[in-house]
């Protein structure tokens, strides 16, 4: 294995001339990418009731959906916005604002094709929206949003990050590379 | 039983008080290292190799479970900065510490680049910096290990800034490009600033200090936070008291020399809360410039996609985080504006993809998008050199205690005409560049945020404008040493970590050999 010897030949090369070698009873070893020890996801929503739940998975599958990839539902992004959401009275509250507007709106019933219809304006507005210039030693304005609009602004912004560092997005639909041992840099072989 | 005397207590363990301390063991100098956080083990301590699905907020923290805090605001662990630093490696050049003559704005350094030279050349050759020899008179050369190949983004990036004259060389790091001293070459995993678990990039506590303590003249004492320098009533710094950070119980140490290296505003706050009836204003503050010449660099940035890599493959290529670098061009052109900045860029860690929530849309659409533009996704970071004003300065928040009572340092920023100048033509450069590489612009930014702190404890050959002497020597007091960013009187455009380190090691053979002359 490539790795090994090259770790090997590290080991061999321990520097005696230099005034501060690195100690040598320090010397790494075999140097394996291991996965932290870490904490489980919550095994049920913190603040989402069941119907809740459902708007949310709905809103995520539009966003996101599988393609030949696994889509947001799939990466469990529904999860993560209950939790991203639990940890703000902001969020709370404007999350509250978004479930009540949806349930005037009859979302549940609508047929995907006006889910969507619905849906697009806002996303196209909460894409637009810009924060005011930045002035020194004042308070950029925030822009202007209708609640609906805030809302899906937010609940865009949450699954995308929800999906994008999931195992799902990210390695599945991204195809992240990264993360590994490469004895050397490659160098680029294409014409530039 | 009689407290031992120290020939020199350090306070502050990361790239400046390491470098120092080790140097000056190595000097045969019995040092004590007085460090406010943590040991570190950095082979296993760091979440260097996690993913951000490991966690439910999908937020990588810094220490694994259950490892002691390292505190990132203060970055009090045995290693300070240098454990999480990118590792940039420049020299600064004449023009660099002699921006006033050349200029005439700002301050000159009371020392030469021929000063710096030998110190610059030792530390290079004891930690290992790789790079190029690129002949640039405003970046000078040094003894380099082979840089590492830029990537395949960098090279169009280069032909594009190539097209409008603006050159982009290897970048310089201290981090191994071939092994060195036991430790192993670079395995290019991209998360260097998460704490190399290799040692591949250089920090103070495994490569600095780790070896000086096998001297048998260096002492660390971890979990120490410093709160006041004592200073006697015959004007001589006497040692430090401390609270340990565990148990906040009280101590002290005692040393004929004092250096202070904190990493800038916290140094700047020790001396302010080291009041006495000598200095009532801070220790050493007879000038009133402490925590004045507050000039830390400001950056801005542009997101972008190059054209040419959207839909392409994902490529491994984090590498080190930037292996190619614009340093500054605009000495040499005209402009309205003193001093320069530099550009980094393309360092950007693929295990996040913030901005994918900036891209229009949803749905298919939105989701294709995103997976199509990903390899293509670029950061570019101008640095800009901050020029010292009256409105840009630490001091201490009384009404703000940490957990121990002590005082908040607090950093007020203020961007002078100047400054805005260079922070407006350094972002339409950048657009400029990138929009010659092919680049479709995702966002770029119109604010000046802060990095890499500087200045507030300035060198300076008047003891009336400055802190200390070109020795990191305390003007008022002959045996207290300031030795970090805070020393800097200029801050150039260019990252200030190895002048730091190669100021610690100048300032370390002074001490030494004061020390031994019976000087101090």
């Amino acid at each position: 294995m490539a790795d090994r010897r090259e770790t090997l030949k590290i080991i061999g090369a321990v520097g005696s001339t230099c005034a501060f070698p690195y100690s040598a009873d320090e010397l790494y070893g075999q140097h394996a990418h291991q996965s932290p020890n870490a904490p489980a996801p919550p095994s049920k929503p913190l603040v989402f009731t069941p119907a809740e739940m459902a708007l949310v998975t709905r809103l995520a599958d539009l966003i996101i959906p599988a393609t030949a990839t696994p889509g947001a539902v799939a990466a469990g992004v529904p999860m993560y916005i209950d939790y991203v959401v639990s940890s703000s009275a902001r969020w709370r509250k404007l999350f509250r604002q978004g479930f009540a507007w949806l349930q005037r709106e009859k979302f549940p019933e609508l047929s995907e094709e006006r889910q969507i219809a619905l849906l697009t304006p806002l996303i196209e507005q909460a894409d637009k929206a810009k924060p005011g210039p930045w002035r020194q030693g004042q308070a950029r304005t925030e822009p202007k949003l209708s609640t609906e609009a805030a809302f899906m602004k937010a609940f865009k912004s949450m699954t995308a990050d929800g999906f994008f560092t999931s195992k799902q997005g990210l390695v599945e639909s991204l195809h992240y590379a990264g993360n590994t041992v490469l004895a050397e840099f490659p160098a680029c072989l294409h014409e530039h | 039983m009689a407290q031992k005397t120290y020939d020199v207590v350090v306070v502050g363990s990361g790239p400046s008080g390491g470098t120092l301390a080790a140097h000056l063991a190595h000097y045969g100098v019995d040092v004590a290292l007085v460090e406010g956080g943590p040991k570190i083990n950095t082979r296993t301590d760091f979440n260097t190799h996690a993913m951000p699905f490991h966690f439910p907020n999908r937020h990588i923290p810094v220490m694994k479970p259950g490892k002691q805090g390292f505190d990132s605001e203060r970055s009090r662990g045995i290693g300070g900065k240098s454990l999480t630093w990118n590792a940039v490696a420049w020299r600064f050049s004449q023009r660099d510490f002699k921006g006033r003559s050349h200029d005439g704005a700002g301050a000159d350094w009371p020392l030469e680049y021929r000063d710096m030279a030998p110190y610059y050349d030792r530390i290079e050759r004891e930690v290992g910096v790789c790079g190029n020899l690129d002949g640039l008179e405003d970046l000078p050369d040094g003894h380099f290990l082979p840089p590492v190949p830029m990537k395949c983004s960098d090279l169009i990036v280069k032909r594009g800034a190539a097209r409008l004259g603006v050159n982009v060389i290897h970048v310089r790091k201290s981090t191994l490009s071939k092994p060195m001293a036991g430790r192993p070459s670079c395995h290019f995993c991209g998360n260097c600033m998460a704490g190399c678990d290799v040692v591949a990039k250089y920090n103070s506590a495994d490569c600095h200090i780790a070896p000086a303590v096998k001297t048998g003249h260096l002492e660390v004492m971890g979990d120490s936070i410093v709160r006041e320098v004592m200073v006697s009533t015959e004007n001589r710094v006497t040692g430090v008291r401390f609270l340990n950070r565990l148990t906040k119980a009280e101590g002290e140490v005692r040393g004929r020399v004092v250096v202070v290296s904190c990493a800038c505003v916290q140094s700047v706050a020790l001396l302010l809360m080291s009041k006495s009836r000598l200095y009532p204003t801070g220790l050493g503050n007879s000038s009133g410039h402490l925590g004045k010449d507050f000039i830390p660099h400001f950056t801005g940035g542009v997101q972008c996609f190059l054209k040419e890599m959207i839909g392409q493959p994902a490529a491994n290529d984090e590498g080190f985080l930037d292996h190619a670098y614009v340093p500054s061009f605009m000495h040499s052109r005209k402009r309205d504006y003193a001093r320069s900045f530099g550009i980094q860029f393309n360092y950007q860690n693929r295990r996040s993809v913030g901005w994918a929530r900036d891209i229009g849309g949803l749905g298919k659409g939105f989701k294709q998008a995103v997976e199509d533009r990903y390899p293509a996704f670029l950061t570019f970071s101008p640095y800009g050199e901050m020029l010292p004003n009256d409105r840009c300065f630490v001091d201490l928040d009384h009404s703000k205690k940490d957990a121990y009572g002590l005082p908040l340092a607090r950093r007020n920023v203020f961007f002078g005409e100047n400054d805005l100048k260079i922070f407006k033509d350094m972002t339409a450069w950048s657009v400029r560049i990138l929009e010659s590489a092919g680049a479709e612009i995702l966002s770029v930014s119109d604010e000046p945020r802060t990095n890499h702190e500087l200045g507030g404890c300035r060198m300076g050959s008047d003891s009336k404008t400055s802190v200390l002497n070109q020795w990191c020597q305390s003007h008022d007091v002959p045996n207290l040493f300031v030795v970090d960013g805070s020393a800097f009187p200029s801050a150039s455009e260019k990252n200030p970590t190895h002048t730091m380190m190669a100021l610690a090691a100048r300032t370390a053979g002074r001490i030494a050999g004061q020390l031994k002359n019976k000087e101090l």
